[in-house]
């Protein structure tokens, strides 16, 4: 039965496959053309070499763009396994009065969409004077109600006779928290890790609202610019760009493919 | 818990109970302990979620000067304003188009590759891989791979629809292709993360029921209709509903794409909200339709919670 | 060393009923003391309000002088065995060990000295390294005492920690635990509800049942002079056999159902004066051949509805009135299904039960409760 189910299977699979991935694979091959293989329309680059790459450096500042993505992208991902990690412990762990009325209150942050309240957190982050600041980058997204309630989902399995072990040898609270509740948990906090580093990485909005100067750019702001000073010239060194700037996220994807998979799962649906 | 008459369990303790009286400081223990720890959360959802929000609201109804500073309160003017101004009736009609055109084909396309992908073969997890690719891609890298596939002149897309005898699209110069041509680049980011979700639902779905359809003789289609549909219904409903509130926050792909061009066809609801207020200095109209997004996504998911809560039992 | 003293404790969820109801006992020092009954009688309850895990409703809990009621677990000077072990999936077995020690800061020679004892002790030396999911069931139940080894806590707590293990193992590790705690001579408090672990592993043991103590004792003790029906049947493999039985107006006949009846012995007629019903217990061991009874006796035919040989035993099943009754006898027997037997009880092993209290009011085997060898 499931033999010869593969016949139909492996074709369709192929074929999606080549459809999906196509713009990619066709990105990675336009990196290494020539302005003459392009104007052409050239699928292949007639030859292959790396002067896009060198070029696409020397035209904006992509190094710079890329420690920034980097440093904004682990701020944001260490940032929120912190903060959600603490508020997903309380959920999970303290029955505390109040406790569904504070539950409501992160449910109901899911139904505010960023968007709407871009413009008096832009008008805040003037305010603090954070405008070209890894903080206004990373600070405003630390608290999550997704990856709040994936933690507590998962706390929430970890054995009571675990918890109680602990409360007889006399660790306290935190130390509970930190020295069995985080360890038993490695796995969503990984995943939560992932998607967070993700997510900021490719940060488009409000990155190009907060940053007004090379300093502080993303490298999304980065591609954006790179478009808009290249676009005439010469598509390929736009093209290197673009791949050095998603290298990075397919990595994490592909190597967190199966945790990502499950973690939004149980975070979404449970 | 308690009740009026003096139940064993009261008389109990009358009886052998030394109730230690618990102060005040003792009884709330437990709620400044988790107070502690959710600190960080709420403090941040209430600076940069509710009191924007609420501010929002409050700007929606006043002018203001290009800081942002409230000056004039103008009452529902400003609703008045964009309900008539043809500019905002557009960009609502491209929004809802726009959802139309990425909603229904983004779920069908994912739903479909993840039925493929849940099949038990060799090599899968190298064909998952691909098919989950898009979810890495930020929108920035794609529009941009998109917008030079769909370059007039060197754009490759046009260079295949000519060898199958079709002639070339303009694709992002005609109003209407180009909010097409938009949604089909979101259509492709969306299907990485709806592949991957829809994947996740198939693979909970319980082997036994299969092989006990097996055992009965049921066709793959019976087993579709009957078992993975029903089954999936909660994942599927929760990705509807994801994508079409990411489908209403649709911002990069435009900005980079088009502009809100050619004609205003592609000035979706938050690029028209970014264009009022950060290039026009608009932040009273601009909070205005910020409202109505918000409306919007909340009335979505109220919805995904009241059904989606009902179904989840299935599982 | 402490005892540990519950006086009139209770425990209520709904404020409605009892979960563990007026419980009073003193649990010696060095006792290895059993809590045992059906689920849900409350036992492990018991056990989790000693450790502190349960607040407690009503009552006073003690250990050596002090009321603890309110004193948070680790102040209590206990260790816990649970049932799933409660190993720490992400630490080596020797971290395992040493958890609770590096919690309370103890010095780094002392405590691998102690590890290092422990392991010893429990032949866990080869594994310290290893996770627990590496080990078998019984090697992280090794783990989990090891636990308790290291910490020299003078109360250990231990919730039915057997009953994850396979029958051949269980059996194995009884002993075990009754060893070491001989050696450690520490106070053993264990939870069960296997009546075969209670019996062997038991100083004294306490039954329970709805959350009210039904008897404490030694466990031949209890297994000789139940104190009510429930205790008679719960203790004991096959169980005892009962039989309710009503009485003729002149207490000469006792009738099963309206047809059967058998004359009452005569050593009984006073005894059952004042009542109209009452229930007969015979523990299975106690109905022999008929023609192998010399002293007084009850005496009835029965057809055999099964039998099973287990080698050097034998077991009859056949029907009593209302009731299935087993016959145990020494021995291979060969008899088959349908086949006629005489049997006869002694009078002096049976037990008499009230109807309606199911209280004790009657056993043949008073006179001979000091030395017994009735097994």
């Amino acid at each position: 039965m499931m033999k010869s189910r593969g016949w139909v299977v492996y074709p369709l699979l192929i074929i999606s496959s080549l459809l999906l991935f196509f713009p990619i694979v066709y990105a990675f091959l336009v990196s290494f053309m020539s302005g003459t293989d392009v104007m052409n329309r050239s699928f292949l680059p007639s030859i292959w070499n790396w002067s896009n790459y060198e070029r696409v450096f020397e035209t904006v500042p992509l190094m710079r763009y890329l420690m920034n993505s980097f440093i904004v992208s682990t701020g944001v991902m260490l940032g929120q396994l912190v903060v959600c990690a603490f508020a997903a412990y309380a959920f999970a762990f303290i029955p505390f009065k109040g406790r569904n009325a504070v539950f409501l209150l992160f449910i109901s942050t899911l139904m505010i969409p960023w968007e709407a309240a871009m413009i008096p957190n832009f008008l805040t982050i003037q305010a603090f004077g954070w405008m070209n600041s890894y903080l206004s980058m990373t600070v405003p997204f630390f608290a999550l109600a997704f990856g709040t309630f994936l933690l507590r989902q998962h706390f929430k399995t970890v054995p009571h006779e675990l918890m109680e072990a602990a409360d007889i040898e006399g660790l306290s609270k935190f130390a509970t928290f930190y020295k069995v509740v985080l360890p038993y948990c490695r796995t969503s906090l990984v995943t939560l890790g992932i998607y967070g580093f993700l997510t900021t990485w490719n940060m488009y909005l409000w990155p190009l609202l907060v940053t007004t100067n090379d300093e502080k750019r993303t490298v999304q702001i980065g591609l954006k610019q790179l478009q808009t000073v290249e676009v005439a010239t010469d598509w390929g060194v736009v093209m290197a760009g673009v791949i050095i700037v998603i290298i990075p996220t397919l990595l994490l994807l592909f190597i967190g493919q199966k945790q990502l998979q499950k973690g939004l799962t149980q975070g979404a649906l449970k | 818990m308690s009740s009026s008459s003096v139940t064993v369990v009261e008389e109990r303790i009358l009886q052998y109970g030394r109730k230690e009286k618990l102060s005040w400081w003792g009884k709330t223990k437990n709620f400044r302990t988790a107070m502690l720890y959710l600190f960080p959360s709420i403090l941040l959802f209430s600076i940069f979620l509710f009191y924007p929000m609420l501010r929002t609201v409050y700007l929606s109804f006043f002018l203001t000067d290009a800081q942002g500073v409230a000056s004039l309160f103008v009452g529902f003017e400003n609703f008045a304003y964009i309900l008539q101004s043809s500019v905002f009736r557009k960009s609502m009609v491209s929004t809802l188009l726009f959802v139309l055109y990425t909603v229904p084909s983004s779920v069908i396309i994912a739903l479909f590759l993840a039925l493929l992908a849940n099949e038990k073969l060799r090599g899968i997890g190298f064909f998952r891989t691909i098919l989950s690719s898009t979810m890495g891609m930020s929108v920035a890298a794609s529009a941009v791979i998109w917008l030079f596939l769909f370059h007039p002149t060197v754009g490759i897309l046009n260079s295949f629809l000519n060898i199958i005898g079709i002639s070339s699209i303009p694709w992002l110069l005609d109003p209407q292709w180009a909010l097409i041509s938009i949604a089909i680049t979101t259509v492709w980011m969306n299907t990485g993360f709806a592949f991957l979700v829809i994947l996740g639902g198939l693979q909970n779905i319980d082997q036994h029921l299969y092989e006990n359809a097996e055992i009965d003789g049921a066709k793959y289609r019976y087993q579709l209709r009957r078992i993975t549909l029903p089954m999936l219904s909660p994942t599927l409903f929760f990705i509807i509903t994801i994508t079409f509130i990411n489908s209403f926050q649709s911002f990069g792909q435009v900005d980079i794409l088009t502009q809100g061009g050619p004609a205003e066809a592609t000035n979706l609801i938050v690029y028209a909200i970014y264009r009022d207020a950060f290039i026009n200095y608009q932040f009273g109209t601009a909070s205005a339709q910020a409202l109505i997004l918000f409306i919007l996504v909340f009335g979505l998911t109220i919805l995904q919670f009241k059904f989606g809560e009902k179904r989840v039992h299935y599982q | 060393m402490k005892k540990v003293t519950l006086s009139h404790v209770s425990k209520s969820y709904d404020q409605q009923s009892f979960a563990v109801d007026d419980v009073n006992v003193e649990i010696n020092p060095g006792e290895f003391f059993v809590l045992v009954g059906p689920s849900g009688c409350g036992k492990s309850t018991m056990l989790r309000m000693i450790a502190g895990l349960e607040t407690i409703t009503a009552g006073d809990l003690s250990i050596g002088e002090n009321r603890v009621n309110h004193m948070p677990p680790s102040k209590r000077e206990i260790s816990m065995v649970f049932q799933n072990y409660a190993l720490y999936p992400h630490l080596t077995v020797e971290e395992n060990i040493l958890f609770g020690l590096k919690a309370r800061k103890m010095n780094k020679i002392e405590r691998n000295e102690r590890c290092q004892e422990a392991a010893d002790l429990l032949g866990l030396t080869p594994y310290l390294q290893r996770k627990p999911r590496e080990l078998s069931g019984g090697q992280r139940q090794r783990v989990a005492l090891a636990r308790t080894v290291v910490s020299q806590r003078p109360i250990c707590l231990l919730d039915e920690p057997l009953s994850n293990l396979d029958a051949k193992l269980r059996g194995y590790m009884r002993t075990e635990i009754r060893q070491l705690q001989k050696k450690l001579g520490i106070t053993m408090i264990y939870v069960t509800h296997d009546q075969v672990e209670a019996m062997t592993m038991g100083d004294r043991m306490m039954v329970l049942k709805d959350g009210k103590v039904q008897q404490v004792g030694t466990p031949l003790s209890i297994y000789n002079q139940p104190k009510n029906l429930f205790v008679a049947t719960f203790i004991g493999a096959p169980p005892m056999n009962t039989l309710p039985l009503s009485l003729s107006q002149d207490r000469s006949l006792m009738f099963m159902n309206e047809k059967i009846s058998l004359a009452t012995p005569v050593s009984w007629r006073t005894l059952l004066n004042t009542k109209d019903h009452f229930h007969l217990g015979v523990r299975p061991e106690q109905v022999f051949p008929a023609e192998e009874v010399l002293e007084p006796s009850i005496k009835f035919d029965v057809t055999i509805e099964d039998t099973e040989v287990l080698g050097n035993e034998t077991h009859f099943t056949f029907t009593l009135g209302k009731a299935t009754w087993k016959a145990k006898w020494q021995g291979q027997w060969p008899k088959n299904i349908g086949d006629l037997l005489s049997l006869a009880v002694p009078l002096e092993a049976a037990y008499l039960f009230d109807t309606d209290t199911e209280e004790i009011f009657y056993s043949g085997q008073v006179q001979l409760s000091e030395g017994v060898q009735v097994l």
